[in-house]
Formats: structure tokens, C-alpha cells, sequence
């Protein structure tokens, strides 16, 4: 029954999202260290693969590495949490109704809580590194709205598809294995012939990759023409699920049981 | 307390199929739910019964607004319905507290408002220090008390309650009856589901016996609950009940033995409410030779049960039986003591 609004939705959401991430710490020793050590234990590993190891790239190659990775991990993790999000949901929406974007909404919120400090890190790492901040920096913020935007719509949309078809919890996985590689996390776009560029940045997590380093690491505006294509994207992407879950409020509580 | 006659939700020649996807294209369908029509009334207590497998859980996700049926529709005339599930949904890790905080959320309290209550639902809980340790440190009978304090906590209008308490020991399972009772006592409208008779008999006042996907019989408990027992325990040899008609001088117990081919014996408890002796039984089938009995043997429960009837503790009558399929009487003397057909299920 409708005896949530949205206002209730979101509240609930928000809870939810908080304790999770409190019931998530309390079962490991180091609880909510692990939220500054997983991030740090990524870096560390790149730092020392690429810029020891390999010897790679040019001068601010780990800087450019972690300004892609950072955010990448944000949005594969939280599509890769999300995903099945509805179908281990199935006893809680067969007790009562409920709407059905709790379920992915509350990891997308939990996991751009711990990315908060991730960002943070990525910062001080920056700076650390000898990149002297500047006011360009603020820009990230809008471009992180953007991803968030675009996580939630990604989210929404795979967390749907799962109960459905039962083999996009395979299919999903891989494409974003797929994606990871095509979004220029280990290469920078100018690395690419020109004429596939444009190809390239179709892909809307290449084009957030590429502002975010444009900001962070070589301190210049961003693509706002691009940026603009990804948020429309991330819009009708959300528009798209807010509808499908619409429809579908009803049908999904039988579907996941099957 | 009698219902007013405002309906509250209503249920009109509903059907629920499910499918089974067995792989890419092959698909099974099954159908929970055939064409039932009910209606709930505001204030009432309804109890809902029916074998395992009978559509039970099916119609509570109805109720409850969980799903849509296929066919016909559900009327709700409030929006706050819930079903009060015991001591599932709850995050293992998270304390009772917090616990309980989410679980009123969800049924649609604000957090100010499961705030304002939560101190209450732990005095009523009697948890005290376990409140404040996570769920998974719980004894089953520990996470039923924590449901069932929520559940008193926060009402919706209708309140849908499955299998009903399974809460833990002795006083606090009187204290949650009483509670319940409360409850149900107010102007809630509670739906139980259930396949033990005696909660259902004692706290519902209206009763609806779900069989098959299909209303098989509404009305008050006493009216259904004879046929719905009688059912059963034929049902174990794979019959069904399709006819059943009591002279209301007697009181009959039937005490099925065998299916043989179909032929269906049994004996037969016959006592006479007016206080006549029972003492020549004819049992016919149609079409079928008369089977007398004369000689009734002992009945000592009986006996006890009805003190005030001379007759009850010699009155059962051994060896008759039914054709399945076909209509067959009992008679003492004139009088046709029920009639009853059976058929295979």
C-alpha cells in the first residue's frame, strides 16, 4: 500500500543507508578504518605496480592513474553492489509494499557516503604527490553530481534487469569489465587516434574520467559540452527507470520469487 | 464489537497465476488462486483458513497490496494495510533498537515518530540490555518478542497477521495474546491466517476457508470450522467433501478407516441431541444395497463429553460405507441423520 511518500522514501533510505554502513563496520575488526584502508590499499598497489615496477607514463602518471581509477571504482562498485539489490530484497517486499527503488537507492547512497572520504584521499594524495591545488578543484564538485547522477540511473536500471533475466548477474560484471577498459582509466585519451575520439567519448564514464583529470591533475576546465551530454544521458536514464519501476511496482515481488 | 457494514477492502472474483520459468522458452504456469470473492469489513477480526498450498499466502500479498491479481480486482478503501511478519526482515547485525526503528519505517512512520515510541516497545519486549546487542545474538523466541513489540507499536488500519505467535515462553506469550486481543477489541481490522484452529476460532468472528484457489465456505467459526476438520481428515485419503448436509438433532463425529477401490468405510459416532436412543442405523448409497447396523459399541470420550445424554458412551456404529462419487444417507428410522457425497480430489 501507498503509505510511503516520497518524503518518507527517502527518509527511510537515508536510515537505512546510515546503518547499513554501521552494520557493515561492525563485523570486521578494523570496522570503520577499512573505509580510509581499502582506498589507500588501491593507490598503494597502483603507486607501486605503475610508478616502480613499470616505470610508466610520464611525470604525473599516478596522479593521472588515481584521478581515473577513484571515481571508475565508485561507479563500477556501486552497480556491482546495486545489481542484486531487488532479488535479495524479495522477502522484505513480499511482507509489505514497499517501493521498490529502496532497494538500490540504499546502496548507491551508502556507497557514495564512504566515497566522500575516498575523494578526500584522493586530494591529500594529490597534493602529497606536488600538485598544488587551485580553484579550478571546485569544479570536480558539479562533476561528481554528474556521476552520481549517472550511477543512479545505471543502478536503477541493472538493479531491475537482474530479476528479469537472471543472467545479467554475469552479463553486467563483464560489460563493466568492458567499460572499464574503454573509459581510458590506464590511457589518456590523447593516446587514441583522433578520429575514434569521437566514439570514444560517447561513452559518458570516459568523458566524467577525462574532466576529472582535467581539473585535478592538469588544472584546466572541463569539456562543458560533453559534461552536458552525460548529464542529459544520466536524465533520461533515470527518467527511463522511474518509469520502468512505475510499471513494474507490482510484478517485481512475483518475479523475484520465481 | 460487530462489524459495521463499511467494507474495507474487497475482493472480487480474483485469480493469481504464477509461471515457472523452467528455461529459455519453456514456462509453467500455475495458478494459486482461482476466483475468490470476499469482502473485509471495517473493525472486523477475519480468520483465514486452508490447507498448505491452498492460495493463503497468496491472498495475503493481495491484502496486503503486495501484488496485483491477473484477473478480477482488489478494492482497498485505506491505504494503510501491513502485514505483521514475525521476526523476518530484520538486518542480523543491526541492534533491536535500530531494528525497530527501520521496521516502523517501513510500515510508514516517520523516524520522529518511531523515536517517540521506541523506549515503549523495548519495556514491552522485556529485551532490556539484549535491545542494544545486534539481532544475530537473538534466540528465535528473542527476534518473535522484538516483531511482536513492534507490531503492537505501530497499527496500520489493517493489520494482517500470519501464523500467528510463536513468541517465546509461556507469560510472554499470554501477555502477547492479551495485547493482541486488545487490538482487535479497537476499531482495527485484523486479518489472521492461520491453519491452527484454536487461535483462529478464539480470536476471529467471521471466517473464511480458502480450498483449492476458491472461497469454499465463509461465516462464523462454528458454522465452518465442522466441515473444514471434516475435510481434512478426508482429505488424507485424497477425497474431497462436495456435499454435507447435518440434521441438527444430531451430533455426529465420522471417523474415516479406508478407501477401498471406491469404497470409502467408516464409523460412525451417532448421538441423538433430543435423547433418544439411537439404536438401528441404515446407510445407504445411491443405488446401492442399505448396510444396517444395529449394535453400537462403546464411546467412553463421548460419554464424558456429553454427561447429560444417557446414550452417548455406547454410540458408535462401525462398517458403513460411501460410494465415491455418489450421494449417500444415514438414516435412524425416518429420520436422515446427513447426507454427504465424496469425491476424488
Amino acid at each position: 500500500m501507498h503509505t510511503l511518500n516520497i518524503k518518507r522514501t527517502l527518509e527511510l533510505i537515508w536510515v537505512k543507508a546510515s546503518l547499513n554502513l554501521r552494520s557493515e563496520a561492525s563485523v570486521n575488526y578494523l570496522s570503520y578504518a577499512w573505509w580510509v584502508i581499502e582506498p589507500l590499499l588501491h593507490m598503494v598497489v597502483y603507486y607501486v605496480v605503475f610508478s616502480f615496477l613499470l616505470a610508466r607514463g610520464g611525470e604525473n602518471y599516478v596522479a593521472f592513474l588515481l584521478t581515473g581509477l577513484i571515481p571508475w571504482l565508485w561507479f563500477s562498485k556501486t552497480v556491482n553492489h546495486t545489481m542484486g539489490s531487488i532479488l535479495h530484497g524479495k522477502e522484505l517486499m513480499n511482507q509489505l509494499y514497499i517501493p521498490k527503488v529502496f532497494f538500490p537507492l540504499t546502496f548507491v547512497v551508502q556507497d557514495s557516503i564512504k566515497q566522500v572520504i575516498v575523494f578526500a584521499l584522493l586530494l591529500a594524495f594529490l597534493i602529497l604527490y606536488g600538485i598544488a591545488p587551485s580553484i579550478i578543484w571546485l569544479y570536480s564538485l558539479p562533476i561528481i553530481m554528474i556521476q552520481f547522477l549517472l550511477t543512479i540511473g545505471c543502478s536503477l536500471l541493472a538493479a531491475l534487469a537482474v530479476p528479469f533475466i537472471r543472467d545479467m548477474s554475469f552479463v553486467i560484471p563483464t560489460g563493466l569489465q568492458f567499460l572499464m577498459f574503454c573509459s581510458g582509466i590506464f590511457f589518456s585519451h590523447h593516446d587514441i587516434p583522433e578520429h575514434v575520439q569521437h566514439y570514444f567519448f560517447l561513452n559518458p564514464m570516459a568523458v566524467i574520467l577525462a574532466a576529472f583529470r582535467d581539473v585535478l591533475v592538469d588544472g584546466v576546465a572541463p569539456n562543458f559540452g560533453q559534461l552536458a551530454y552525460v548529464t542529459l544521458f544520466s536524465c533520461v536514464l533515470i527518467v527511463i527507470a522511474a518509469w520502468s519501476y512505475k510499471k513494474l511496482e507490482y510484478l517485481l515481488p512475483r518475479v523475484v520469487l520465481e | 464489537m460487530t462489524a459495521s457494514i463499511e467494507k474495507i477492502i474487497e475482493l472480487k472474483n480474483v485469480g493469481v497465476t504464477y509461471k515457472e520459468r523452467k528455461s529459455l522458452f519453456k514456462k509453467e504456469e500455475y495458478q494459486a488462486l482461482k476466483d475468490v470473492t470476499f469482502d473485509v469489513y471495517k473493525g472486523e477480526t477475519l480468520g483465514i483458513i486452508g490447507r498448505n498450498g491452498a492460495g493463503k499466502s497468496t491472498l495475503l500479498r493481495l491484502l496486503a497490496g503486495i501484488i496485483k491479481p491477473d484477473k478480477g480486482e482488489v478494492i482497498h478503501h485505506t491505504k494503510s494495510v501491513s502485514l505483521m511478519a514475525l521476526a523476518a526482515g530484520f538486518d542480523p547485525n543491526l541492534s533491536g533498537r535500530q531494528n525497530a526503528i527501520i521496521s516502523g519505517m517501513l510500515i510508514g512512520y516517520s523516524k520522529k515518530q518511531m523515536l517517540a515510541n521506541i523506549e515503549e516497545i523495548k519495556r514491552f519486549s522485556e529485551l532490556q540490555a539484549f535491545y542494544e546487542k545486534p539481532v544475530k545474538h537473538y534466540s528465535s523466541g528473542m527476534r518473535a518478542r522484538l516483531a511482536f513489540s513492534i507490531a503492537m507499536y505501530v497499527s496500520p488500519d489493517v493489520l494482517l497477521i500470519d501464523e500467528v505467535l510463536g513468541v517465546g515462553d509461556v507469560s510472554f506469550k499470554q501477555k502477547a495474546e492479551q495485547a493482541l486481543e486488545d487490538k482487535i477489541k479497537s476499531d482495527l481490522t485484523v486479518i489472521i491466517v492461520s491453519h491452527s484452529e484454536d487461535q483462529v476460532k478464539r480470536l476471529s468472528e467471521r471466517i473464511v476457508w480458502i480450498d483449492g484457489g476458491k472461497v469454499r465456505e465463509q461465516g462464523l467459526p462454528e458454522e465452518v470450522f465442522p466441515q473444514y476438520n471434516l475435510n481434512i481428515r478426508f482429505s488424507t485419503f485424497g477425497l474431497k467433501v462436495e456435499k454435507y448436509e447435518v440434521n441438527d438433532d444430531f451430533i455426529i463425529h465420522l471417523e474415516p478407516l479406508e478407501l477401498n477401490g471406491n469404497k470409502f468405510v467408516f464409523n460412525c459416532v451417532i448421538i441423538d441431541k433430543l435423547g433418544r436412543k439411537v439404536d438401528l442405523v441404515s446407510c445407504q448409497a445411491d443405488g446401492q444395497d442399505a448396510v444396517v447396523i444395529s449394535e453400537p459399541t462403546a464411546t467412553p470420550r463421548f460419554g464424558q463429553r456429553y454427561p447429560d445424554n444417557k446414550y452417548a458412551g455406547m454410540a458408535r456404529f462401525g462398517g458403513f460405507y460411501f460410494i465415491v462419487g455418489k450421494e449417500t444417507s444415514l438414516y435412524y428410522g425416518d429420520n436422515c441423520i446427513f447426507t454427504s457425497k465424496l469425491i476424488f480430489n
